[in-house]
């Protein structure tokens, strides 16, 4: 079941003066409820306005966004809409509000009017999910950024969402933190069956995710597998991206008259590979 | 020699609960033209190590010696810091939050300003460094530095850094935060400026594949202490340490050893990726000639 359904969605930042921008141009998109997406573009492609739209930190210029039947643009609605959408963005330190981490997880369903009892159970939970229940009493100020960037996870957990959007979440970790953070996320996903909608950079975490989502200038401009999408490379140079290290290498090799698929993603295939031909 | 460091310990936070080691005896010494890549945990003390080089942190214990300045613990005599942090320069982490001018002109400015150039130097060296992070001068100069993407703005944050031309010139993860292309882009441009800028680059990454793409030496940071620090091409045989640090290998690394494994060792060293992409075509054309050889023969 689609559980997001974005129809003919613009957005234009600095409407009606000099500087308008037309961030978002004309978007039809469709996600289903459980599905792991990664979206990803150069900057400036449009994908954190799209985030944004989601649940309704921003509203569409025209067009409609609709999460679980409900409309971003309706008031009424928008706070529901917020608690099934949680957000995640770049930068952990931004994130943060309390000085003790069990107060930090309880701010969201505090705000909720979360009886007492649940917020303690909610709590201790998001942390379990996150692995961090340890540092329950702890302070998050001292912490790694991997560390960091779950415990924001584990805030927006406690508000019980059914869909995680990750804004460039890892994009200011160290490798460490970045495994720690996906694998976090991926948990969630099998076991929560959160739907997770993953903006990032990183083409090897794009590979993580069953849909694949390409935008440019404003537009979705492929939408697949991320294996078929990493096998039309080269309209993704042409959009100013790239593909995982080991397909480019593939097709390095291929265009060097070694006959190699270009479609290859995981170590293991090429290795395997190589093996018959070397 | 550039850079002299000698049994350099550091401790945060001494005499409080707090207090904690980032530097444990360090002794390491940069040659002039060296291209080192510095890798480590965040909290291995890498940062701590570089703040020393152009003298934001003072040495508790040790000493770093760099072209004839030399900082010690002692009070006195004072080092000439300013003479020191025009031949070091230091690009931060995300180096586009420092921008603070009307105009990427100014900003540029600033540095070469505070050395008490003419105002005819200062114009050179900024239409210079302005051209050499690829950006242009006459397009660019007067729009404020705000409005530009981020890739251009941290272009704009190096050229205020190169306005100094700092001899050696320090960047603490670059690429952080960029999309593939800006990536690209930045690394490219760090590559032009160790020839036509700064001939010693020392660079700050947590992506080892982006290491190796240019550096020709590796210092590994584990622990407050230099883990090990040797040349480039050395890196394969240190695979067994990084993993037992919990850091990355090189992906052309780990496929190398992957397909030793399974027999295919190559005769050249593998490191980056475009030295295993070389072996791998040299490998398949030596096998397929001789073979292709070896088939007209047969037909003769």
């Amino acid at each position: 079941m689609s559980i997001i359904k974005l129809s003919n969605v613009f957005y234009t930042y600095n409407k009606d003066t000099e500087e308008q921008v037309h961030a978002l141009q004309g978007i039809n998109l469709e996600i289903e409820e459980g599905s792991f997406v990664a979206l990803v573009g150069h900057n400036g492609s449009g994908k954190s306005t799209l985030a944004k739209l989601l649940n309704g930190l921003l509203l569409p210029t025209s067009g409609s966004v609709n999460i679980y039947d409900m409309d971003t643009t309706n008031p009424s609605t928008i706070y529901e809409i917020r608690k099934n959408v949680g957000m995640v963005f770049q930068n952990p330190d931004n994130q943060m509000i309390a000085s003790i981490v069990e107060d930090d997880i309880a701010f969201g369903p505090e705000n909720l009017g979360v009886p007492r009892e649940e917020i303690i159970e909610r709590v201790d939970w998001a942390l379990s999910k996150v692995g961090m229940l340890e540092h329950k009493k702890g302070t998050p100020f001292k912490m790694s950024g991997g560390q960091k960037q779950r415990l924001a996870i584990a805030g927006v957990l406690a508000i019980k969402p059914r869909v995680l959007v990750l804004d460039e979440s890892t994009a200011m970790l160290d490798p460490q933190g970045r495994r720690e953070v996906l694998s976090v996320v991926k948990q969630l996903n099998q076991d929560e069956k959160i739907t997770i909608i993953n903006i990032t950079h990183y083409m090897d975490e794009a590979l993580d995710a069953d849909r694949l989502i390409v935008m440019n200038e404003g537009k979705i401009i492929d939408d697949d597998t991320p294996k078929n999408v990493f096998s039309r490379y080269a309209q993704l140079e042409a959009v100013k991206l790239a593909t995982p290290p080991v397909t480019g290498l593939a097709i390095k090799l291929n265009q060097a008259g070694i006959p190699i698929d270009t479609n290859i993603t995981t170590q293991s295939e090429l290795v395997e590979k190589l093996c018959q031909l070397l | 020699m550039s850079i002299v460091v000698k049994n350099l310990s550091f401790t945060y936070g001494v005499g409080t609960a707090f207090a904690k080691k980032a530097l444990d005896d360090i002794n390491l010494t940069i040659n002039d033209g060296d291209f080192v890549g510095i890798i480590g945990h965040t909290g291995s003390g890498k940062s701590t190590f570089i703040q020393h080089i152009n003298g934001l942190i003072k040495p508790q214990e040790g000493s770093v010696e760099v072209f004839d300045i030399s900082l010690t613990p002692a009070k006195k005599p004072k080092p000439d810091l300013r003479k020191l942090r025009s031949s070091v320069g230091m690009v931060f982490q995300y180096p586009e939050y420092q921008l603070f001018e009307e105009t990427v002109y100014k900003d540029v400015a600033f540095g070469p300003k505070n050395l008490g150039l003419s105002a005819e130097e200062i114009e050179e060296r900024v239409k210079e460094a302005i051209g050499l992070v690829g950006l242009d001068y006459d397009a660019i100069k007067d729009r404020a530095p705000f409005e530009l993407s981020g890739g251009q703005k941290r272009r704009v944050a190096i050229a205020g850094i190169i306005a100094m031309r700092p001899k050696v010139l320090i960047l603490d993860e670059p690429s952080a935060g960029l999309d593939p292309y800006g990536k690209e882009q930045i690394l490219n441009l760090i590559v032009k400026l160790k020839e036509q800028c700064s001939p010693t680059i020392i660079v700050i990454s947590h992506d080892i594949d982006e290491i190796t793409r240019f550096a020709s030496r590796i210092v590994v940071f584990n622990d407050s202490h230099v883990a090990y620090d040797v040349p480039m091409t050395e890196l394969f045989e240190h695979q067994a340490e990084l993993v037992e640090m919990g850091l990355d290998i090189p992906q052309a690394v780990k496929i190398a050893k992957a397909l030793e494994q399974k027999g295919i060792v190559f005769d050249q060293p593998i490191v980056s990726l475009s030295d295993l992409y070389k072996a791998i075509v040299d490998r398949y054309n030596s096998i397929h000639v001789d073979k292709n050889a070896f088939d007209e023969e047969e037909n003769h």
